[in-house]
């Protein structure tokens, strides 16, 4: 309660959201109407405002919640088909065939005392798997290492195939080998496949040649052989297992290479037979593109 | 002499035979070599051999499509294989000699020294499974000979060392130089239950679970077979849930 008096002007100093009453009381006792004089809170104090922007806070932090729920799920799903694919691509690369294969000819260089050939042979074939088993763990290979591990197959492949064929590898000169990185092991199924089904059923001697091409952003890999032709050898084709898994080993690379290059649908792997103007088959050639930049 | 055929679509495998025979099976002989179906079954029916090697995967066909196509053969069959899952569980149910390569001069030493005629009825029981990728029977090879049994008709197994004993429905009894473990991984699960360390009974031929001394079990045929304690339980859920 406040005596006022005419020469001295009461001052209140209210606060925002305060609430001032005002009563007047004459001498006798008789109280007016209160009249309240409130200051508004301005508006972000207010209740509403804040329960307001409580349930909008709550809808955007649902809304980053579920967005980064499913980036990290969709990130998880590109993730766990990477490492499928990458597992995938070591056991096509592993393809258990090849293996017991290689170890079979270990085999017979020993049963016939061939010292030589059994120690040239074991030595390339640890070598290749030792590389196989560094480059599974790694997501790419500059091109010089991955042709290394490539000469290395070839050359175990020729060995177990008595010399059956030659091949070539060549590189375009505008390409520094040591500067381009990519996926280890792309190319192996396609020479297999030419190895296994373009020349091992060829009687004169079989050619392989692989030729590496800048293309844009792209690598651009040719593999090319003078074997009976892919039709031909689909045609001779028995039921066996050994070439349902060949073509398990290049779906895999089929897949890794269009991971490789998201948003880009083109075609990543051309075959097609080469024939002379008669018609007659001269071999097959495959193309794969391998994005790189 | 025994007359030896190696078919082989790999140069490599056959020169190890070729050396291994030489080295460590002085009793056998090869007459014939053949790189394919065509041309093995062309060298078996020139050199009518005693034995033949065979691989399973050639170029231009399988070993089974060779044997398909001689049926009731003179002469004893080794399959040679690398990697082949479904054909080695074939060779299993069939009980035909197989090898894995890279070979082991012992396993070869061991088939060579057995050599005898490939039965037919084996090389069918092969075919069968082959076609339909599961069999309901079981050959035996004991050392009196071949029988193929319906697994069905098996009462149960006992394990002697390193033979099992198998008896039959109707009282037989065949013992075979091979462990029951085994023959545990080509028993239906469903029928067959390992009840001990040396015990596997058809769950159909149960009479009835004693629980005297410990437990055991009264087989139709008045056998009692042991339970082991850890399997107790399993197989009482196994009567119950039946």
């Amino acid at each position: 309660m406040i005596v006022l008096s005419e020469d001295e002007p009461a001052v209140f100093n209210l606060e925002d959201g305060q609430m001032l009453t005002i009563e007047v009381v004459d001498e006798k006792g008789i109280r007016s109407y209160p009249i309240e004089l409130k200051t508004e809170l301005p508006f972000w104090q207010q209740v509403e405002f804040l329960w307001a922007l409580l349930l909008l806070l709550a809808i955007a932090i649902y809304f980053v919640f579920r967005f980064s729920v499913n980036r990290s799920r969709k990130n998880a799903v590109i993730e766990a088909k990477l490492a499928h694919l990458e597992r995938s691509a070591l056991q096509a690369q592993m393809n258990p065939h090849f293996i017991f294969n290689s170890l079979n000819s270990i085999q017979s260089y020993i049963a016939n005392n061939e010292n030589h050939k059994a120690n040239r042979f074991l030595a390339k074939f640890s070598r290749l798997i030792r590389s196989m088993l560094n480059h599974s763990r790694s997501q790419k290979v500059t091109l010089h290492e991955e042709i290394e591990s490539l000469r290395l197959y070839l050359e175990l492949e020729k060995m177990r195939f008595k010399d059956k064929f030659e091949y070539d590898i060549v590189i375009d000169e505008d390409i520094d080998p040591s500067d381009i990185e990519l996926p280890p092991l792309l190319i192996q199924p396609y020479l297999e496949n030419a190895i296994i089904h373009g020349l091992a059923q060829k009687r004169s001697m079989g050619k392989i040649n692989l030729f590496y091409i800048m293309d844009g952003n792209y690598l651009l890999a040719t593999v090319t052989d003078n074997g009976v032709g892919y039709e031909t050898s689909k045609a001779q084709k028995t039921t066996g297992q050994a070439s349902l898994h060949k073509s398990v080993g290049m779906t895999v690379t089929q897949k890794r290479l269009e991971m490789l290059d998201e948003g880009n649908r083109d075609r990543k792997v051309h075959i097609k037979e080469v024939k002379d103007r008669f018609g007659e088959v001269l071999g097959t050639k495959v193309e794969v593109k391998i994005r790189v930049h | 002499m025994i007359r030896t055929v190696i078919i082989d679509d790999e140069e490599d495998a056959r020169s190890t035979l070729r050396a291994f025979l030489k080295q460590y099976c002085p009793q056998a002989e090869v007459v014939g070599e053949a790189d394919g179906v065509q041309e093995g079954y062309r060298k078996i029916l020139g050199e009518n051999p005693d034995l033949v090697l065979l691989d399973i995967q050639m170029e231009d066909g399988t070993g089974f499509d060779l044997l398909e196509k001689i049926r009731s053969p003179q002469f004893q069959v080794i399959f040679t294989t690398a990697f082949d899952e479904f054909a080695i569980k074939a060779f299993k149910y069939s009980a035909i000699d197989y090898l894995l390569k890279p070979i082991d001069p012992d396993e070869l030493i061991e088939a060579v020294s057995k050599v005898k005629r490939t039965p037919s009825e084996q090389i069918e029981h092969l075919m069968e499974y082959r076609k339909r990728g599961s069999t309901d029977r079981l050959t035996l090879s004991s050392l009196d000979g071949i029988t193929v049994v319906k697994m069905a008709n098996i009462l149960r197994l006992e394990s002697e060392s390193n033979y099992t004993n198998f008896h039959l429905a109707t009282g037989e009894r065949i013992l075979v130089p091979r462990s029951m473990k085994e023959f545990e991984a080509l028993l239906p699960k469903s029928t067959f239950f390992r009840s001990h360390q040396s015990h596997i009974i058809n769950l159909d031929f149960v009479k009835k679970f004693v629980k005297e001394d410990g437990g055991y079990i009264l087989m139709s045929d008045g056998t009692e077979v042991l339970v082991a304690r850890r399997r107790k339980d399993e197989f009482l859920s196994f009567l119950t849930g039946k």
